[in-house]
């Protein structure tokens, strides 16, 4: 089937293809355009909506995040109980509320109602402000932000470096036989070797101390950018808690396993 | 206290400390470094807001995150944007319901704002964080300390905030002008 008879049979569909934000989003959307309130009967209302939106997602080979489904299946729980037959009120335990699925989503809904409205105030807030700038809008502090170099300055960084080529230097000339060897460092082995020293220390490491028993000049450069090439990939942070004392790398929790973007 | 009891300079030495700083600046900060109590520093920006109200002024003095600033006057936005060739990239939908859950929860785990949006909030929270509005605000105890998160003081200043008490209650949202649910029951649909 092409793409055009695709869309085509889209149309026949009840829902449009709007972008939701999650399942409370589409949900919401389907009971506030049948202005309904949120309740039990009008979640078993939309639940084919919802199942044809979800079958539109499939047609057109979009990728349908698990939370959908979850609320897929929510939905037919809570429509199928509405179906069934009351129970007679005198036998029904009273510990019922609290596993009531309906109960649950529908609570869920008007607090995502709620924060909902929120970003709507915010944004306005937002639009109101975009056009107010204030002295020097900051352009580098935002850069700065964005690597996460708390109070660190760039003359902290090549001070630090530095410090640490004086150090390798000095330990060139403590009169101990060079051994001479064909160098082949990468910055990928470095960034492993940080990696690693991240590990074995709890994910926190003094900067300087990459550099024990560092031998070459080579090795310091090589694993300078890789401490920079972490940084870039936001593996890692740097922070000084004071000034003047010691850098610290700390790393950061991995953004994988998010959904496709 | 009336502008003309003022000592000669405080106005103008407000408002140069206010020209020169790039962030709001707190009331307490301005009375320290101007040597005066802070209800004259009060008094002094009064004087400075009149003056910027009249005639030929482009900038305003604003009460933004706990200080005193000085802005354009949103009038000429247009124009600075002109100059500056720059805009600034509004937040997105997802970005904006992830920030009101944390403002208005704080501090929270991401698993909570998750389990509150019902989706992942991964990429909006990075948004977030790289944009600086909001921060880590450290550890919850217990199984995994996860990370808690909250909002940051450049956060009242991109939306204009004084502090977070102007944020409105979350009992009054959604707003009132927000359309009404019919209030007939809901009949089966097709």
């Amino acid at each position: 089937m092409g793409v055009e008879e695709r869309h085509q049979r889209l149309a026949d569909y009840p829902v449009t293809l709007d972008n939701f934000e999650g399942p409370l989003d589409l949900l919401l959307h389907l009971i506030e355009e049948q202005q309904l309130d949120i309740t039990e009967v009008a979640l078993a209302a939309v639940t084919d909506q919802y199942l044809a939106y979800l079958r539109a997602m499939e047609e057109l080979d979009l990728a349908i995040a698990s939370e959908f489904i979850v609320t897929a299946a929510r939905l037919l729980d809570i429509k199928a109980r509405t179906l069934l037959p009351p129970q007679k009120p005198a036998e029904e335990p009273p510990v019922e509320e609290e596993d009531d699925p309906a109960a649950e989503l529908i609570r869920q809904l008007e607090e995502f109602r709620r924060y909902k409205a929120v970003a709507e105030f915010l944004e306005a807030r937002e639009a109101e402000e975009a056009p107010r700038f204030p002295r020097t809008p900051g352009e580098m502090e935002d850069f700065a932000a964005g690597i996460q170099l708390e109070g660190i300055t760039l003359a902290d960084l090549a001070a630090v470096f530095q410090e640490v080529l004086r150090q390798a230097a000095q330990r060139g000339m403590d009169g101990s036989p060079a051994e001479i060897a064909p160098e082949a460092i990468t910055v990928a082995d470095r960034i492993r070797h940080v990696q690693s020293l991240l590990k074995s220390s709890r994910g926190r490491i003094v900067f300087l101390d990459l550099f024990k028993g560092t031998p070459s000049r080579l090795e310091v450069v090589v694993t300078f950018l890789a401490v920079l090439e972490l940084l870039r990939r936001r593996q890692i942070k740097v922070l000084q808690e004071e000034a003047m004392g010691p850098i610290y790398l700390e790393r950061l929790p991995a953004p994988g396993g998010g959904q496709a973007s | 206290m009336r502008g003309s009891d003022l000592p000669a300079d405080l106005v103008a030495g407000l408002e140069a400390l206010l020209f020169s700083s790039a962030e709001p600046l707190p009331v307490a900060r301005l009375a320290k470094v101007l040597e005066v109590p802070e209800p004259m520093v009060l008094a002094a920006a009064e004087v400075l807001r009149e003056q910027y109200q009249g005639p030929h002024r482009g900038i305003e003095l604003r009460q933004v995150a706990g200080g005193l600033q000085v802005a354009t006057l949103p009038a000429y936005g247009r124009l600075v944007q002109r100059l500056t060739q720059t805009r600034r990239p509004t937040l997105s939908k997802a970005a904006l319901e992830t920030l009101a859950v944390i403002a208005y929860r704080q501090p929270i785990t991401r698993a909570e704002i998750e389990q509150l949006r019902g989706v992942n909030c991964e990429r909006s929270l990075q948004t977030l964080l790289e944009r600086n509005l909001v921060v880590e605000k450290g550890r919850r105890p217990g199984p995994g300390r996860p990370i808690l998160y909250g909002t940051s003081p450049e956060f009242l200043v991109y939306f204009g905030l004084n502090s977070l008490e102007d944020l409105p209650a979350l009992e009054d949202f959604p707003p009132r002008d927000a359309p009404e649910p019919a209030s007939s029951p809901a009949s089966p649909q097709t």
